[in-house]
């Protein structure tokens, strides 16, 4: 579970080089864009500056935000989708992106806020919630559209613990 | 968010939905992370393997060229086949002489064929190799002949139609995953005459199991020569698959004349093919096949299949990959990434690249796929992954594995670029902090290592980063020490082995040609003749070669083996006591009494090319002495010698001694790209020794010449380097070294670059000085190379401490468990110079094995 929670740290490298290059607005907006950049190319599998529309999320979220869906749809309402391929030019996706991590929003979520998340959703105080459950209080709150990869532990049981993370 | 208005019920629901919302978007996050890791981790692959098949191809081409404008064709070009068979056997052999000359034992258990073959025995074969049990010699010979015969009358196009059948289907690469060939037939039918295939390529190398799937296509092929069809890949090729070759056992060697039938736009191609490792593994026989036309021949005959994309992108992440825009009318199946299905498909008027083996890079790194074709030729993608565990691994599990794979092999790649990124590193570091921004360490790292990688993403795995947002760059390197760090290693060599430790592997290979693991020198000779009579210069090798056998002969045959037994035991171990001499040569004789009379003794003949170890043998038959050499264990020069008595035992100790202190020979060759150049530097140390404990008229002194042959990317020149060395001398008063006058005299020719600039080369020196123990070099234009004077002072002396950091940095390069990425050769010897390693009785000599470089295992540095 460390590593879900070492892009604390990759987070925290953001605000650390937004310190270490707040003197210069230039070079901050050329780091955080060589920083977007290389994301996207990560993803970007013909190498022509472009990805699907449905990466776009996972671009984000790899890049230290938290957004949730609505807010991954209000940003992409911003880029300029290529119709109909559903692709995403760089050129489209890097200011938006860019102004994204210079205001700073999406903030990750403290560990402490999503370990009081999942003891509220533990009504009986046991520790865990079970799959079963997770999964209903997400779905019937209508906000989790699928659990694709769901962490299977042994049990089927979701130690609140383990989930939290430990850095 | 809901705002709390204070009432209770609403708070509650309230609080269930902010800890659903907040989990939803840390869980889509934790996932996000999951996929880039995922897909870094591929990209590294991905870079890597590209980066490194450029360089092979770049190899291949080097050494094809070479041949192709060799002055001297009929002598030297052998060695770029495959190790000449003892028997030529004539083209037609016939399968009933293959059935009178190789007897099947009554012990063998695997399938049996008889031709023609039939369904039966085809299902057989699977079912043979699905219980990892072997098909014998005979007949994979036999089968190999018939696929030739059947291949050789075959058109070179073959136009494949789909009006018979319902569908083809196409498979990509295979790379030798039986596993996923026995899935393809599981799931899509075995070949049939309704069911129809194209392999397309790509069959060997890699994977463990290439020799099954050839003989398990080939039978199909035989079965139904019209509906399965075969490729041939770019690693169906001699000097690729030498990569893979890194110590084949015996000098069992296979090669295979076949014609391979292409359809498509290829052109049918005579070639040799090995994938010797495996086969010799497998199959200990020498080739019964006629001997493979030279890869002259493949040059005129070979015709790359012309759509097929030079650039290939290897295994795709994901299997729905990518299309590969490209305007070429017709079209190809290339081996490669795959593609989803695409209206603009249709047209075909582009490339599908379609990869079948999954798991390439590591355990659940990607999928393979096939493609089915309809008649109406829209293609259908099937896509499928093979797994040895019932249980799926979750997705952290997977993305962990490849990711710690892909992350290792990189830490390699960063490894043997360290001193290239530390300079890097430093000329941002203007005030020598010893740290740099995030961006100017990116910027460094991809400078040099040209991967076109997400450093900053990748940051967090390989470097540290102080608060301040800094990066420490030194610590990408912490967790790659090599080894037992070593005081006075020098890095430079062990950085330049590990660099071109592939390249390495396949020149030493190419050079090996009987693959026993070891250069002799007669196989260095011919290749030097290859060198030399390209470039048109006149090195008299032969002249080198015959005084140096006499030398050896002479001693050899001088021996005083008067001495009893203990006494020259004594003398071996004192002898490796000297103090002057901590780097000597340390032969372990120890006695393990099986019973009263026999002694079983394992003496080490250690560096000696084959031809040596078998003058040895000879020698010691002569003497009377029974010795039964145990096997292959001649990998490395390491062979077991079993004496019937003490005196056996005496004489032959004595005679190993020498042999072994004497006439050290080696051969390692490196390569330095410079900018796009490369050049290949061969270095060929001679290395006398004398030992004062064995009583013999040994020649007080020896010296014998280093010679560095230098060739050049541009083929055009080579330059030698004559050093001599200072004689391993276990005596203190060292005498006046005499070098060798023929040498001297000749002082062989050289010309020098006139290329524009002058080329700097690399070195490989010792610490000490520069005129030791040394690839020599950097030319200067037009500069000739000094003709040495046989007088004392124009030699180099080769003192202990020299030495001593000469195994150093070998030892350096050589991480626990002695896994080498020099020369198998090199290593040995310089392992063996090395006392510890060798000298603990009871301990069996531990064989390098240039398998892989062993790192430690990386921890996560955050």
């Amino acid at each position: 579970m460390t590593d879900a929670f070492c892009d604390r740290t990759a987070a925290g490298l953001c605000s650390a080089s937004v310190t270490a290059y707040a003197s210069s607005k230039d070079g901050l907006v050329a780091e955080i864009e060589k920083k977007i950049t290389e994301a996207f190319e990560v993803f970007d599998r013909e190498s022509n500056k472009t990805v699907d529309v449905r990466e776009i999320g996972c671009i984000v979220r790899s890049l230290g935000c938290f957004p949730n869906e609505a807010e991954v749809q209000e940003l992409l309402a911003q880029i300029e989708v290529e119709e109909p391929s559903g692709f995403v030019h760089l050129e489209n996706f890097l200011p938006v992106m860019t102004k994204v991590l210079l205001d700073r929003r999406f903030r990750p979520i403290p560990e402490d806020v999503i370990l009081h998340a999942f003891e509220a959703l533990d009504e009986n105080k046991c520790g865990y919630i079970t799959k079963e459950d997770l999964v209903k209080h997400l779905t019937e709150e209508g906000l989790l559209h699928l659990l694709q990869h769901p962490f299977t532990l042994a049990a089927g049981k979701y130690p609140t613990e383990a989930i939290s993370v430990n850095p | 968010m809901l705002k709390e208005n204070g009432v209770i019920s609403l708070d509650l629901n309230g609080k269930v939905i902010r800890a659903a919302i907040l989990i939803q978007k840390w869980y889509r996050f934790t996932m996000a992370r999951l996929e880039m890791r995922r897909r870094y981790s591929l990209s590294i692959f991905q870079s890597i393997e590209y980066a490194d098949e450029q360089d092979q191809l770049q190899l291949s081409n080097f050494f094809t060229f070479m041949l192709d404008h060799c002055t001297h064709p009929d002598s030297v070009s052998q060695i770029f086949t495959s190790p000449s068979a003892p028997q030529v056997v004539d083209e037609d052999l016939s399968l009933k002489e293959f059935e009178k000359k190789i007897d099947v034992p009554d012990s063998y258990y695997g399938p049996r064929l008889s031709f023609p073959l039939t369904v039966e025995d085809a299902n057989a074969l699977l079912h043979a190799f699905r219980n990892k049990q072997l098909l014998h010699a005979r007949y994979v010979l036999q089968l190999l002949s018939e696929t030739r015969r059947v291949l050789k009358e075959m058109p070179n196009i073959t136009h494949l139609s789909t009006s018979y059948s319902k569908e083809i289907t196409v498979c990509g690469d295979l790379h030798g995953n039986l596993d996923d060939l026995l899935l393809i037939f599981y799931k899509n039918g075995l070949p049939s005459e309704q069911n129809r295939y194209v392999f397309n390529g790509d069959f060997v190398d890699r994977g463990k199991n290439s020799m099954e799937i050839l003989i398990i296509l080939f039978a199909f092929l035989l079965i139904y020569p019209n509906d399965l069809h075969l490729n041939r890949g770019n690693h169906e090729d001699y000097i690729m698959n030498l990569r893979r070759l890194h110590s084949a056992v015996e000098c069992s060697q296979w090669c295979e004349h076949s014609q391979w039938l292409c359809d498509s736009e290829t052109k049918s191609i005579s070639e040799t093919y090995g994938f010797t490792k495996e086969v010799s593994k497998k199959y200990k026989l020498k080739s019964l096949m006629r001997p493979p036309k030279s890869v002259r021949d493949r040059q005129n005959q070979t015709k790359r299949i012309p759509t097929t994309k030079p650039s290939k992108h290897i295994a795709n992440q994901h299997v729905a990959g990518k299309t590969q825009h490209n305007s070429s009318p017709g079209f190809t199946e290339s081996s490669g990434s795959n593609l989803p299905p695409d209206p603009a498909l249709k047209e075909w008027k582009q490339v599908i690249t379609i990869f079948s083996a999954s798991n390439y890079y590591e355990e659940g790194s990607n999928r393979g796929a096939y493609i089915k074709l309809n008649p109406e030729l829209i293609p259908r993608f099937v896509q499928y992954q093979v797994s040895k565990f019932t249980r799926r691994k979750n997705l952290r599990e997977r993305v962990g594995t490849i990711e710690s794979s892909a992350l290792k092999s990189l830490r390699e790649k960063i490894y043997a670029h360290k001193s290239e990124l530390t300079s890097a590193f430093a000329q941002y570091d203007t005030n020598g902090t010893g740290r740099i921004s995030v961006n100017d360490w990116a910027a460094a790292m991809e400078s040099v290592l040209q991967l076109e990688l997400p450093w900053r993403m990748l940051r967090s795995q390989l470097a540290q980063m102080n608060p301040d947002g800094e990066v420490d760059f030194m610590s990408c390197f912490y967790d790659l020490k090599m080894g037992q760090p070593i005081k006075e290693a020098q890095p430079a060599l062990a950085e330049t082995l590990c660099r071109y430790r592939k390249d390495l592997e396949i020149i030493f290979n190419i050079i090996d040609k009987d693959h026993s693991g070891l250069i002799s020198l007669e196989e260095f000779s011919q290749t030097w003749r290859l060198f030399t009579s390209h470039l048109g210069i006149d090195v008299q090798d032969d002249s080198i070669d015959n005084y140096l056998w006499d030398q050896q002969l002479r001693d050899i045959n001088a021996f005083d083996v008067s001495a009893s037994n203990k006494q020259v035991i004594g003398h071996v171990h004192d002898s490796v006591h000297v103090d002057d001499a901590p780097d000597a040569v340390h032969l372990d004789i120890r006695e393990e009494r099986q019973d009263k009379n026999s002694f079983h003794q394992e003496l080490p003949v250690l560096g000696l090319g084959d031809v040596v170890q078998h003058r040895l043998h000879n020698h010691i038959k002569s003497s009377n002495l029974i010795v039964s050499s145990k096997g292959p264990k001649s990998i490395l020069g390491y062979q077991k010698l079993i004496f019937q008595d003490s005196e056996q035992l005496l004489r032959a100790s004595s005679v190993a001694m020498t042999w072994i202190i004497r006439p050290m020979r080696s051969l390692s060759i490196s390569t330095k790209r410079l900018g796009c150049d490369r050049t290949y530097i061969a270095k060929y140390i001679i290395i006398s020794c004398k030992d004062k404990s064995i009583k013999a008229p040994v020649r007080t002194d020896k010296i014998y010449p280093v010679y560095v042959a230098c060739f050049s990317d541009h083929y055009h020149h080579i330059k030698i380097h004559k050093k001599a060395l200072d004689s391993y001398t276990l005596v203190p008063t060292r005498k006046a070294i005499q070098f060798p006058p023929q040498i001297c005299e000749q002082g062989i020719s050289c010309r020098l670059s006139n290329s524009d600039q002058p080329r700097r080369l690399h070195t490989l020196r010792t610490k000490q000085t520069s005129d030791t123990f040394s690839l020599i070099s950097s030319h200067k234009q037009h500069s000739k190379v000094a003709k040495f004077t046989p007088s004392t002072n124009a030699l180099p002396k080769l003192n202990s401490d020299i030495s001593l950091s000469a195994i150093q940095f070998f030892k350096a390069s050589l991480p626990e468990g002695c896994q080498g990425y020099c020369t198998p050769h090199t290593t040995w010897i310089l392992l063996s110079l090395q006392q510890d390693t060798y000298s603990k009785p009871g301990k069996p000599c531990q064989i390098p094995d240039t398998a892989a470089v062993q790192m430690h295992s990386p921890k996560r540095l955050e």
